[in-house]
């Protein structure tokens, strides 16, 4: 099946990789930090990785590869700070240590010097108060990213899970 | 031998209390699985996830897993999922295209898409014995509302649309020219009835869900929870935003003031445009009103006593703009399932009650008793609605509700 690598779900290209050293090294280096302020809870900072007008969803494969339906999707900078307030304390569900392992990245140009797309896998383990430490989603990642002020940030973060059954605390940031 | 339902230490009448043992009682849930699932009608597909010839979704009801399959003619067929040779299930997927034929994947015996045998690998061996038996996939009942598609065990089960009784009008409503946006499933730690339960209560979300906690200070919201017979019950309130209070909740939990203003859909003053319906004994809708984009439903089906599956089905209108249909497909589940900000709390307590029977020995008794004017309807936080399906639940239990003394 054909890597779908656009977050509409609907172009399907095999990412070609940058020949851009520098952005690539940066990319790699913001996706790594995304996953380790998601991991150490600070969800403030993690918000400030993403550009004023960016976008971070989630949806299942099945629902990809069907009409597009998301788990949920953020636009702009207070639809991300709504969730972090939420992550901080208006959910009664209890935040469980995570771990983000990412990997297999593929960083592509985007459309021009100051743009980038990205291809990843990830796998989140999740360990709740008194529980065995968890698998609790794994998936790819299809992110866009543009440098603003010299500074590389996340224009776009799609996960794509590939359970179509979620776990039962399914809160947390993937 | 005490009758669990009415012999109680509160004395209360009716199903105002009810007796935990139907949360953790394995042989009450086996009793469930025969005498409710097997023997109502149980949604299993909206007609629109079967647009073309060969469409499947499959589902499994009180254990039996089964297809439902578009065929010739546009005919939509359910048939028991198993192949009649051995056994092994003939659709392994939760949604598909069978190109027609159903190959059992074991010994490659073929089924057309009404689950008829037409053909056996290697026919010789069997002489004449394949012919003088059916080894079709037997069809289950099914009937159509509305699009959505309903199945039962029970083929002398009353015609669908008495079944749904006054739920139907609002069925057609939610659904009746609406087409399904996609699917989502989630594990819940849990009995089943703690999930259905919770759309006939409207007590708990002030508490439960912090945020419409803050949406709700300082306004006094009016609405109904209505007994609509037959175990079927209908929530109905304004919506309700408070940018204020939202605003402020956020910047005490984050310590930092959003940059521009809270994305709160707008007050819907005294029209009670949000409706939660819940029909028995298992299925949810949850509607947000004209020009608002959340349209489900969810059906939550039991594995075990303490666990459950929940499938929710988003709509979108048939035709809609192109910017709705794109507003819904994003952001239509952002409180819904397991990673939804209102849902997520609904699982957690949902875990944290199935916690709490561990008590059962000494804490027996659930209560269920607001609302004390007769008749069946009471205000938004009232539970007549709760009351009705226990009800019915109860009539359709009968006898396997008497515990051991």
């Amino acid at each position: 099946m054909a890597l779908k690598t656009d977050e509409t779900g609907t172009t399907t290209s095999e990412p070609v990789p940058t020949s851009d050293l520098a952005k690539e090294r940066a990319v790699v280096a913001l996706i790594y930090r995304a996953a380790r302020l998601s991991d150490e809870q600070r969800y403030l900072d993690w918000m400030e990785l993403f550009a004023p007008d960016a976008e971070y969803s989630a949806i299942t494969n099945e629902n990809l590869a069907y009409k597009g339906l998301r788990l949920f999707r953020d636009i702009g900078k207070p639809a991300l700070h709504e969730r972090v307030a939420f992550l901080m304390g208006l959910l009664q569900v209890p935040r469980g240590k995570t771990i983000h392992l990412v990997s297999n990245i593929e960083v592509s140009d985007g459309d021009g010097p100051d743009t980038a797309r990205a291809v990843s896998t990830f796998i989140i383990t999740r360990t709740a108060d008194m529980e065995h430490s968890v698998l609790h989603a794994a998936g790819r990642y299809l992110d866009r990213f543009e440098r603003r002020d010299g500074t590389w940030l996340f224009k776009g973060r799609l996960a794509v899970v590939d359970s179509n059954l979620l776990p039962p605390e399914f809160t947390e940031l993937l | 031998m005490n009758d669990v339902w009415s012999d109680n230490p509160l004395k209360l009448p009716g199903s105002r209390v009810i007796d935990r043992n139907i949360y953790v009682d394995p042989a009450i849930f086996a009793a469930e699985q025969e005498k409710i699932f097997a023997r109502t009608w149980q949604w299993v597909a909206h007609e629109t996830e079967l647009k073309d010839y060969g469409d499947y979704v499959t589902a499994t009801i009180a254990g039996r897993p089964l297809v439902i399959s578009r065929g010739e003619d546009d005919r939509i067929s359910v048939f028991l999922n198993t192949c009649t040779h051995r056994g092994a299930v003939l659709a392994p997927h939760p949604r598909g295209n069978s190109k027609g034929s159903f190959v059992c994947m074991y010994h490659g015996w073929c089924f057309d898409t009404e689950g008829r045998l037409t053909a056996a690998p290697l026919p010789v061996a069997y002489g004449d014995n394949l012919k003088k038996a059916c080894y079709d996939s037997p069809t289950v009942r099914h009937e159509v509302f509305a699009g959505n598609v309903f199945v039962s065990l029970d083929p002398d089960i009353e015609p669908l649309a008495d079944f749904l009784g006054a739920s139907g009008p609002y069925i057609e409503r939610f659904t009746g020219k609406h087409e399904a946006l996609g699917r989502v499933r989630w594990v819940l730690k849990g009995n089943w009835k703690l999930w259905h339960e919770n759309f006939r209560d409207n007590y708990h979300p002030m508490f439960t869900h912090a945020v419409i906690g803050a949406n709700y200070q300082g306004v006094k919201i009016e609405g109904v929870n209505r007994d609509l017979s037959q175990g079927h019950s209908l929530l109905a309130f304004p919506s309700q935003g408070n940018p204020d209070q939202i605003r402020t909740t956020v910047r005490k939990i984050t310590g930092k003031a959003l940059e521009s203003e809270v994305r709160v859909r707008p007050n819907s003053g005294d029209v009670l445009n949000h409706h939660i319906m819940a029909v028995f004994p298992n299925l949810d809708f949850q509607n947000s009103g004209e020009g608002r984009i959340q349209n489900v439903l969810q059906v939550v089906r039991p594995i075990s006593i303490d666990r459950a599956v929940v499938e929710l089905v988003a709509f979108g209108d048939i035709g809609e703009p192109d910017a709705v249909r794109e507003a819904r497909l994003g952001q239509s589940l952002d409180g819904q399932t397991s990673a939804g900000k209102i849902s997520g709390d609904d699982n957690e307590a949902a875990r944290r009650c199935a916690i709490g029977f561990g008590t059962v020995r000494e804490v027996g008794w659930s209560n269920m008793d607001r609302g004390q004017e007769p008749g069946a309807e009471g205000g938004k936080n009232d539970e007549y609605s709760l009351r009705a399906f226990y009800d019915a639940y109860k009539s359709y239990l009968g006898e396997s509700l008497v515990a051991p003394a």
